[in-house]
């Protein structure tokens, strides 16, 4: 129909549950990083829309792809009945593949499918996984052999909890690298994120203490444990904002709120290759 | 204009929908096209009673077969004094012998479909009928409202301005308005006001775009008597001004008879020259349109390629063009945002 575009965007973000965004294309402009206006946010929607092939020009028009891309994918989990629990998580497709920041694509992983426990982050920005899905066996080694370090980009390792009381101390961690002095502990509060630093192919164990009311899903049954982390693009990403992920009510406050976690992934990751 | 180049407009139809025309037939705007039926909830016809035969002495009296449609009126079973007809049109299902009840399936008239333009049917099939069109279409990104005919008349100057409340006056009514850049509610609602058949502009607020969709399906579902009104926005959404190009033809041809289809997204000028083509994967060289982000709708020359990708302004690195707007300014774009304007052959 004629103004379907706008419905359907506009719809799209009314009915992510995971994320208790208020109804219509108000949410949107309340939760994007950005200072537009409900009718910007609108306008902005329905054009990308309208043009999918269009590259999002400015900063707005970025985080409300952003946005879409995390509803959309909190839709697939929905429809999954919840995140199963994987050891490796690889995005495709150029909303995380053309990602501003190597943060920014973890963050949508992250925010969309809220993966429990401790699970490698990595994306496939050629695209390659599907074709190769489709190759006879044989081919498929043949082809892992060959493009092997380029078919994915490492993210890194995110630890997500689940639980606890919002601002007391969710897990804590000390990574350990060997060849390296032990890191000093870290603590990650309920409702927060924090990144350590972990370059792409370097790898160390993380050792993770609960508190009490968090857990890390279904394989993580411990209150302390060790698990073998690797590096990546951001590094190892330590996220208590539980499941699901509550942002303020008050628009500024959720818009602050979404800003500081990017800013927190991006300030450790590596910038996006020019 | 060859046989070739006739815009060929495709109607779909519902299931179980009957085609009224024939190829070659020529159709204008709410001619009827096709007829749709309803199936209404089965009824039973006493057949064995009323012709005063036994249950199982029926099959040989029967005139239809299943599955066929019978007219209302129509007789289903016959003995030499007496017959039983069918009580409607519908679709004769079974004669049941242990009950001696015949079942039909009635179908009543529901939506007529009519033709949304000027032209000459080319092709029937049973899901679709196709009308060949004496005209030129332009597609929009965005619109609302039903199929309406007019004479354009363009009531701004240049593709920059925009569409002022003040410039739709009684002399506007029934007539297909082109605007410039944009067009606000209130303009709209004036134009729907003073009975203008349709709005054509560059851009339009989405959020406005779906609240008057909505008005006009509410006014619709309360049996409005108010005449047909659509919008059609060419490039797409918010205040952006319109390609030039497109502007210009429409210029060219203000007056000419035209409809728009606004829940289609598209413009039809009958009779009309060539329109001003646009394509993605511009090259050096080309005139170019910018069609996404800042400055959308804005033409210029794409004058060099750089062969490295570059930062656009949301922070994106992207292969970008560098464009010599008709403005003056030379600015980067991305290449997925341009598309190249074709000259008209």
């Amino acid at each position: 129909m004629g103004s379907g575009h706008a419905e359907w965007t506009t719809a799209m973000l009314a009915e992510t549950g995971d994320r208790p965004l208020p109804e219509g294309s108000r949410a949107a402009s309340e939760v994007v990083p950005a200072d537009v206006d409900e009718f910007a946010t609108t306008d902005a929607m329905a054009n990308l829309a309208a043009r999918p092939m269009a590259v999002p020009s400015s900063v707005a028009e970025a985080a409300m792809v952003q946005a879409l891309g995390i509803d959309r994918l909190a839709a697939a989990r929905r429809w999954l009945g919840g995140c199963p629990p994987v050891d490796l998580l690889v995005g495709g497709g150029r909303l995380l593949a053309a990602a501003v920041h190597p943060g920014d694509a973890a963050l949508a992983l992250l925010d969309g499918l809220r993966p429990a426990g401790v699970t490698q982050l990595a994306v496939d920005p050629w695209g390659i996984c599907g074709p190769l899905g489709t190759l006879a066996g044989e081919d498929v080694d043949e082809g892992m052999e060959t493009l092997r370090d380029d078919l994915l980009v490492p993210l890194g390792t995110a630890v997500v909890s689940r639980g606890g009381r919002p601002g007391q101390v969710a897990f804590r961690v000390r990574l350990h690298r060997p060849g390296w002095p032990d890191s000093t502990r870290h603590e990650v509060r309920v409702g927060g994120v924090a990144v350590l630093p972990l370059e792409r192919g370097a790898s160390g164990e993380l050792e993770i203490e609960l508190e009490r009311g968090v857990e890390l899903g279904e394989r993580y049954r411990a209150r302390r444990m060790r698990a073998a982390v690797t590096g990546g693009a951001v590094g190892v990403i330590l996220d208590a904002r539980d499941d699901p992920i509550q942002v303020p009510t008050r628009p500024g406050d959720a818009r602050s709120m979404i800003q500081s976690w990017r800013d927190t992934l991006r300030r450790e990751g590596r910038p996006a290759a020019g | 204009m060859t046989e070739a180049d006739l815009y060929r407009h495709q109607v779909r139809l519902p299931a179980g929908a009957e085609a009224v025309v024939a190829v070659g037939d020529e159709v204008g705007p709410g001619d009827l096209l096709a007829r749709t039926v309803r199936v209404a909830a089965a009824r039973s016809v006493p057949v064995a009673r009323p012709l005063r035969r036994k249950r199982g002495e029926i099959g040989d009296l029967l005139l239809v077969e299943p599955g066929e449609r019978v007219r209302a009126d129509q007789p289903l079973a016959r003995t030499p004094e007496r017959e039983v007809r069918s009580p409607a049109e519908a679709l004769f299902l079974s004669y049941q012998p242990s009950d001696g009840l015949a079942h039909v399936l009635p179908l009543e008239p529901a939506e007529p479909i009519r033709s949304e333009v000027r032209g000459i049917v080319v092709e029937v099939e049973e899901r679709s009928i196709t009308v060949a069109v004496h005209g030129v279409p332009m597609a929009g990104a965005g619109g609302t409202g039903p199929a309406v005919q007019g004479p354009l008349s363009v009531l701004v100057d240049d593709a920059e301005a925009i569409l002022e409340p003040a410039a739709i006056d009684a002399d506007s009514a029934g007539r297909i308005v082109v605007g410039g850049s944009w067009a606000s509610a209130e303009a709209i609602t004036r134009a729907r006001a003073v009975g203008v058949a349709a709005i054509v502009v560059g851009g339009l607020h989405a959020r406005e775009l779906a609240d008057f969709a909505g008005l006009q399906h509410r006014r619709s579902l309360l049996g409005s008597a108010a005449p047909p009104f659509a919008v059609l926005a060419l490039d797409g959404y918010g205040r952006a001004g319109m390609d030039p190009a497109r502007f210009g033809w429409l210029k060219a041809h203000a007056g000419q008879p035209a409809t728009v289809l606004g829940d289609g997204r598209r413009l039809l000028i009958y009779d009309a020259s060539p329109a001003p083509v646009r394509v993605p994967r511009a090259v050096v060289g080309d005139r170019v349109v910018i069609v996404s982000g800042p400055g959308r709708g804005q033409a210029g020359l794409l004058s060099e390629v750089p062969a490295q990708p570059m930062a656009i302004g949301s922070g994106i690195s992207a292969l970008c063009g560098m464009v010599r707007l008709d403005a003056g300014r030379t600015v980067s774009v991305a290449l997925a945002n341009l598309e190249a304007s074709l000259p008209v052959s």
